[in-house]
């Protein structure tokens, strides 16, 4: 039973499609992320569950009931806008209270709903500032107690941390992730910043030019990516390009030997694997795959050394090394991983 | 404020002066300050004048409210594309002589005009109407000739707002209706304001369009003023009445500005 559900929507502009036959379902309580780059139908989707925008075709769901008509006034979902859009005319209180009094809740109710939510988003006493007042991480708060004050079956998020700077953004993403638990209402985020997605959903919708790419949890699609575009699209990786004859050995021209790995059909594919899943050093030993190397060059970045291996003659692989493994330029060394830390993404048309 | 002090504050005070009973400033100055041309005011027809002006005035305004909000609005929200060509349509009329707009308004509602012609020849009337010289013209001239200093400023107010303020609304349970009272409205209350304004305060002085579309019965306070200065030679009189209309409108756009910032400020 899903909360919001989307099967086989379309929406078009023009000769653009916008949103191309996704499907997808949101459970309730869930956070649940549209990752993807900027103009991939991620806010398009999300505006359609809004019901800013209509489907051309396919079917969205509020719970039991077919949405796809009903304006969004009639709607319990609750949206936080990516510029806010906080009326500049109203005080903090009636921006929070607006829904409230759309609704007819008494006065009374009204103060209490409303200094609770201001409460719930840290910013008690802020109620008679005017929104121009507000420092951008406060108007944010704004943005969220204003959506949430009406307790919202669905709340709706469109990149709201995207204009603050990455200090406050990352305390914002604990304190969504916080509200979210503390009201248990079920939350769409739209994003493309893959970290934000990782940190704080339970699942994630990966969209690429207005396609569903892959639909998992944070750590399936971060480690079994089922597609390049994943792979690529949520942090750094390598890809390989060979086939499967045999099983669970995938043969890639640019290596001495086949890599084992944990895939059992047979077909061309593209082996990915994370460069801080990849160890490198000269006395390496017991992994699943080794292979003789040699170090390209190397960069210093604090936490961890970004290091180029080549492997065999016409492959350079990027690796996350440990700072305390010993490096030299054009130095020989080895470089090895274990068959559950690749994937092999099967190719379509194989 | 050199230009000001020659141009604005010179004349004007010269104008108080006259209104109090000075005669002649240049040759032999005297000045009897009496209050005799502002008593006469409420004896003359002046009141009757007013009352009519302000009336006038006060119907252009709100017809000009009521066209040029949607207007303005079609044309700063949902004409896409067309936007530019459509505020071009708006500035066009002027391109063109104020007093030329108003004769070419008498061709069409003039006896002979296009609209008597056309229904007489439709045989929908066997009479020529009469459309001129009465308040009805003169309430249409108005209209016409000032319909564009409304659009002007509400155009403007409109696109500065934020489409997603009205989607905020309606996400937060307001229909189309309550999203624009609550959002559209007070945020255009700026727009209203300085349109009111520039329509109400020409069009309450206005003498060219009662002169050239009215009747004596439609006779305005800008008439009033400018018989008595250039036919009448009554200068003192002229004066008086003149700093009774500056005063009024001064005080009718007091209150009216009042109004309009608390309604911004209560519009929730």
């Amino acid at each position: 039973m899903f909360e919001v559900e989307l099967i086989d929507v379309v929406k078009r502009f023009g000769a653009v499609t916008a949103v191309d036959h996704v499907s997808l379902g949101v459970r309730k309580n869930e956070f649940y992320s549209f990752l993807g780059p900027s103009g991939c139908g991620k806010t398009t989707t999300l505006r359609i569950i809004a019901g800013f925008e209509e489907p051309d075709e396919g079917t969205l769901k509020l719970g039991d009931t077919v949405a796809n008509d009903i304006p969004p006034y009639k709607r319990n979902v609750g949206m936080v806008f990516q510029h806010l859009a906080l009326f500049p005319h109203m005080s903090v209180f009636d921006n929070i209270a607006f829904g409230l009094k759309m609704a007819k809740v008494g006065k009374d109710e009204i103060r209490k709903k409303v200094d609770r939510s201001l409460e719930l988003v840290g910013l008690p006493d802020f109620g008679n500032r005017r929104i121009n007042q507000l420092s951008g991480g406060q108007q944010q708060r704004v943005g969220i107690a204003r959506a949430m004050v009406k307790e919202p079956e669905v709340l709706l998020l469109d990149e709201p941390l995207g204009p603050l700077d990455l200090k406050i953004r990352q305390v914002m993403q604990l304190e969504l992730k916080r509200i979210q638990k503390q009201v248990g209402t079920t939350f769409i985020y739209v994003t493309h910043d893959q970290g934000e997605a990782l940190t704080m959903s339970d699942n994630i919708a990966v969209i690429n030019v207005g396609r569903v790419e892959q639909i998992g949890t944070p750590r399936e699609i971060y480690d079994r990516p089922k597609t390049q575009f994943v792979a690529n699209f949520i942090g750094e990786t390598n890809f390989l390009d060979g086939d499967l004859r045999v099983p669970a050995e995938f043969e890639c021209k640019s290596l001495p030997h086949a890599v084992s790995v944990e895939e059992e059909w047979l077909g061309e594919g593209v082996l990915s694997i994370r460069p801080e899943r990849v160890s490198i050093g000269p006395d390496l030993k017991g992994l699943d795959n080794l292979f003789d190397a040699r170090v390209e060059d190397f960069v210093y970045q604090g936490s961890h050394v970004s290091v180029s291996a080549r492997v065999g003659d016409n492959l350079t692989m990027k690796i996350r090394a440990n700072p305390t493994v010993p490096l030299k330029i054009g130095e020989k060394t080895r470089i090895g991983w274990n068959k559950t830390d690749a994937t092999v993404i099967k190719l379509e048309n194989s | 404020m050199v230009y000001l002090a020659i141009f604005f504050f010179a004349p004007f005070a010269i104008v108080v002066l006259y209104s109090f009973g000075m005669i002649d400033i240049l040759r032999q100055f005297r000045f009897e300050a009496t209050l005799r041309y502002y008593v006469d005011f409420f004896t003359s027809v002046a009141p009757q004048v007013f009352g009519r002006s302000l009336l006038l005035a006060f119907a252009t305004t709100a017809a000009c409210l009521l066209l040029g909000y949607p207007m303005s609005y079609y044309i700063a929200v949902k004409s896409g594309r067309r936007k530019e060509t459509l505020m071009l349509l708006v500035i066009i009329p002027f391109w063109v002589s104020f007093l030329l707009r108003t004769y070419a308004l008498m061709t069409i509602l003039d006896v002979n005009g296009i609209i008597n012609v056309t229904l007489l020849s439709l045989g929908l009337i066997s009479q020529p109407l009469n459309l001129m010289y009465n308040m009805q013209a003169v309430l249409l001239g108005l209209i016409y000739n000032y319909l564009p200093f409304m659009i002007l400023p509400l155009y403007a107010s409109m696109e500065k707002l934020d489409q997603s303020l009205l989607e905020a609304a309606g996400s937060l349970g307001a229909g189309p209706t309550r999203a624009f009272l609550h959002v559209t409205l007070p945020l255009t209350m700026s727009g209203i304001g300085a349109g009111s304004i520039l329509v109400f305060v020409p069009a309450v002085g206005e003498f060219i369009i009662p002169q050239l579309l009215g009747g004596t019965e439609s006779f305005m306070i800008g008439n009033l003023v400018w018989t008595l200065f250039l036919k009448a030679r009554n200068l003192w009189f002229g004066s008086a009445v003149s700093i009774i209309l500056i005063a009024l409108v001064i005080l009718i756009i007091g209150l009216y500005m009042k109004y309009i910032t608390k309604g911004e400020e209560m519009a929730i």
